[in-house]
């Protein structure tokens, strides 16, 4: 579904993001760790399209991100880790412009708001200007666009920052729902118990590079992720002196 | 004091780096030099109208009211200026968790904002009042060196003046903003009412200024009784120095007194101002669909009406285009007549042809529509959209307001001028040529000078390096435009004039639209 060959991205006087290559394949949830500052923004949003990158292809569902841009993106949804919605617009405004953009057919797209939104508890709240909201209100109007659409593809930056457990809960029922239905999900997190308990894959990645991918029982061994995880940290401490 | 400094330089630096582009520092604009621009209207206009108004006073043996007058005017065109700004600005509360988490007290934070304002129209004074001095003297003013020092001393104490001024309705347009967020047509009224008052009060200023020989005895009665405060300033420039800084207290003193009250419930306000209106009772209901173009353009006007800055700020030829044929209507068997009388030889389509050039070239929401998108910018950049539909709705909503401005003028101008057909019909093309000129140019600079990263949308409306030279770079279009019609206007009528003109206006829109869609996508991509 999503295959990242040799992605550089470089930000003066510093490479965010260093040869990375991946894939995530359908039906798969993709866990993406690593520590502040390691390029994992960078690289979900140069994914999701909103950044440049220096090289290297990105392609989802087979469309290269550079040459067919619309069409890889018709295929998508990323939500940010700090989802800034119009605020002049209505909850319900902005889900109904974000079902325009993306061509969903009237019944469908009313049927899916209300599933989603009652989900997440927002219904109420969707006839209010977004400038109202608070944070974690955001970051659900942006889950239900994002599933709004039934992406191939969800790209999501830190999605259980701000949510509330019935919300978290909720979202990790979808994802599986979403890859039962073929779909991918690609998401980063800090939050490696739930990085452990949801997905099928883990990728590490440091200083840009990516240093460990595999099947999260094969990544996590005996021991667990956060073991796993500051051991790598260790090493690179090690190798730096 | 230390954090009194730092903070007055967060917020006027914060104010002045307003001008500056932030493509990778590739096409940065010299805040500096905008400002020179700024001044230099200032300047202009001080200047002309220092030097029409001297000629009256002179006559009349009044020309120590020039420096009053002009400063009074100053402190009026500074608040039209800053009024909306401060708005935002001081009130805006979009660093209110910063502000009012520091360990600084609430008095030093409204100061500092308040004086990073007070800086803004210390400029634009001393920009005023310079050139209305060396008027005052070259028509035989007197007072010499002293009347110099104390009119440049003047400046330091009438921008505490403009400053409470456009504090004070700044506030108000902010409060009534808050109160009608639920219903933007409301507070667009409001914004609506405080224009018209303003070009109200413009037309009376001309004509009291055409009649000022007749209003001396008047003026120098109000000096003494509800304009007191001039009349101190008026007898310091006259050498009365105790008298002058008697003045320098009257305005200091409420400028102190405002920041103390604001500052005493600056937290319970901002609170308020940010306050807003929710109800959790909605239901689901039918919803209309559309296309990614519809969708788009929607969001557009959306964001144009409910925001009365943008409306008002890049909306206002529109209002200046209906009004003045409204006001050409009442001078047809007047002012028209006798102006025509005197000219027998120039088309008659010439003047309305200038009005709704020079004002329709001022409606020019697109000039910001992409610094707008700021924060916002992911949504449209993960969108399934191509440039083209993503700019065709930027450029559509602001042709449709030059459009609409050009249709709803066109019958008051054709009235006022007893236009025939055939010039209506080439006012009609001269419309439509801004319509397609004045957008493709307005996303030009746009992407070239965007501003994405603004604490406000207040900064991006008003003072961002994009909006100034789309507005300036318009009028420099047209006089250049002016120029040529002094030049090669005997050789050709003034019709076909005004057809080259459109043309040319289309042919540049063309290449325009071209470049947009060329390199675009690729400039927004880069933001």
């Amino acid at each position: 579904m999503l295959k990242i060959t040799n992605l550089t991205k470089e930000y003066p006087g510093k490479k965010a993001v260093d040869d990375l290559s991946l894939t995530v394949n359908s039906g798969e949830i993709l866990g993406f760790i690593g520590h502040n500052g390691a390029g994992k923004t960078t690289t979900l949003r140069c994914v999701a399209g909103i950044l440049d990158f220096d090289k290297g292809e990105i392609e989802i569902d087979g469309k290269s991100l550079e040459k067919k841009p619309v069409e890889a993106k018709q295929q998508m949804a990323f939500l940010p880790d700090n989802p800034d919605i119009y605020e002049f617009m209505t909850g319900i405004g902005y889900l109904n412009f974000i079902a325009d953009l993306y061509g969903i057919p009237k019944g469908e797209r009313e049927a899916r708001v209300k599933k989603y939104s009652d989900a997440f508890e927002l219904t109420g709240d969707l006839g209010s200007r977004v400038g109202g909201y608070s944070h974690g209100m955001r970051q659900k109007l942006a889950l239900v666009s994002a599933f709004l659409r039934k992406p191939r593809l969800l790209i999501l930056d830190e999605p259980f920052v701000g949510l509330d457990p019935t919300a978290a809960f909720h979202m990790k029922e979808f994802l599986r729902e979403l890859c039962e239905e073929g779909g991918s999900v690609f998401f980063s997190t800090h939050v490696l118990e739930v990085a452990e308990k949801l997905c099928h894959r883990i990728a590490i990645i440091r200083k840009g590079k990516l240093v460990e991918i595999g099947r999260t029982e094969e990544v996590v061994g005996k021991s667990d992720l956060e073991s796993v995880f500051l051991e790598l940290e260790r090493e690179d401490e090690e190798e730096n002196g | 004091m230390t954090k009194l400094l730092a903070l007055l330089r967060v917020n006027f630096l914060g104010l002045l780096t307003t001008f500056s582009g932030t493509r990778k520092g590739k096409k940065k604009v010299s805040g500096i030099l905008l400002l020179c621009i700024m001044g230099a209207l200032a300047v202009y206009i001080s200047g002309f109208y220092s030097y029409l108004i001297s000629l009256t006073l002179k006559p009349a043996g009044m020309l120590e009211l020039l420096p009053v007058l002009m400063a009074g005017a100053a402190c009026a065109f500074s608040l039209i200026f800053t009024a909306m700004g401060s708005g935002g600005i001081v009130f805006g509360g979009k660093d209110m968790d910063l502000m009012l988490s520091l360990p600084v007290s609430s008095f030093f934070v409204m100061l500092s904002k308040l004086l990073a304002l007070y800086l803004e129209n210390l400029l634009f004074q001393l920009f005023f009042l310079v050139p209305t001095g060396v008027v005052y003297f070259l028509f035989g003013g007197t007072g010499g060196v002293y009347f110099g020092a104390v009119l440049l001393l003047s400046t330091l104490f009438l921008a505490f003046f403009s400053t409470l001024l456009s504090t004070v309705v700044g506030f108000l347009l902010a409060l009534i903003q808050s109160r009608a967020s639920k219903n933007a047509l409301l507070a667009n009224l409001v914004y609506l009412v405080f224009l018209v008052l303003v070009f109200i009060g413009a037309f009376q200023i001309n004509q009291f200024v055409q009649n000022l020989a007749l209003y001396g005895g008047a003026i120098q009665e109000a000096f003494r009784t509800w304009l007191f405060p001039l009349g101190l300033f008026s007898q310091g420039l006259s050498g009365n120095f105790p008298a002058f800084l008697l003045f320098g207290l009257l305005t200091l003193l409420p400028f102190l007194g405002v920041v103390w009250v604001f500052s005493r419930f600056y937290k319970p306000l901002l609170s308020k101002l940010s306050a807003h209106s929710s109800r959790s009772n909605y239901h689901l209901g039918e919803l209309a669909a559309g296309s990614q173009f519809s969708a788009l353009f929607k969001k557009e006007a959306s964001r144009f009406f409910s925001t009365p800055l943008y409306l008002f700020n890049t909306g206002i030829g529109i209002l200046m285009a209906v009004g003045a044929s409204v006001f050409f209507c009442f001078q047809r068997d007047t002012s028209l007549s006798i102006f025509f009388e005197a000219f027998p030889g120039m088309s008659r389509a010439i003047l309305p042809a200038a009005l709704l050039g020079f004002t329709l070239v001022m409606t020019n929401p697109a000039g910001v529509s992409v610094s707008l998108e700021g924060k916002y910018l992911w949504i449209l950049k993960e969108a399934p959209v191509s440039g083209k539909t993503l700019f065709s709705a930027k450029a559509l909503l602001n042709a449709l307001l030059i459009w609409g401005g050009g249709l709803l003028s066109l019958p008051f101008l054709w009235f006022a001028f007893s236009l025939s057909p055939a010039e209506v019909l080439l006012l009609l093309c001269l419309c439509g040529a801004l319509g397609l000129f004045v957008p493709c140019f307005g996303l030009a600079v746009n992407l070239l000078f965007p501003k994405m990263d603004a604490l406000s949308e207040v900064l991006v409306i008003k003072q961002s390096a994009s909006s100034m030279i789309c507005v300036l770079g318009g009028l420099a279009f047209l006089g250049v435009a002016a120029g040529l019609y002094a030049a090669v206007g005997s050789l050709v009528s003034d019709l076909v004039f005004i057809l080259c003109f459109s043309l040319v206006l289309a042919a540049i829109a063309f290449l325009l639209w071209r470049w947009i869609l060329q390199r675009g996508p690729k400039i927004l991509q880069s933001l």
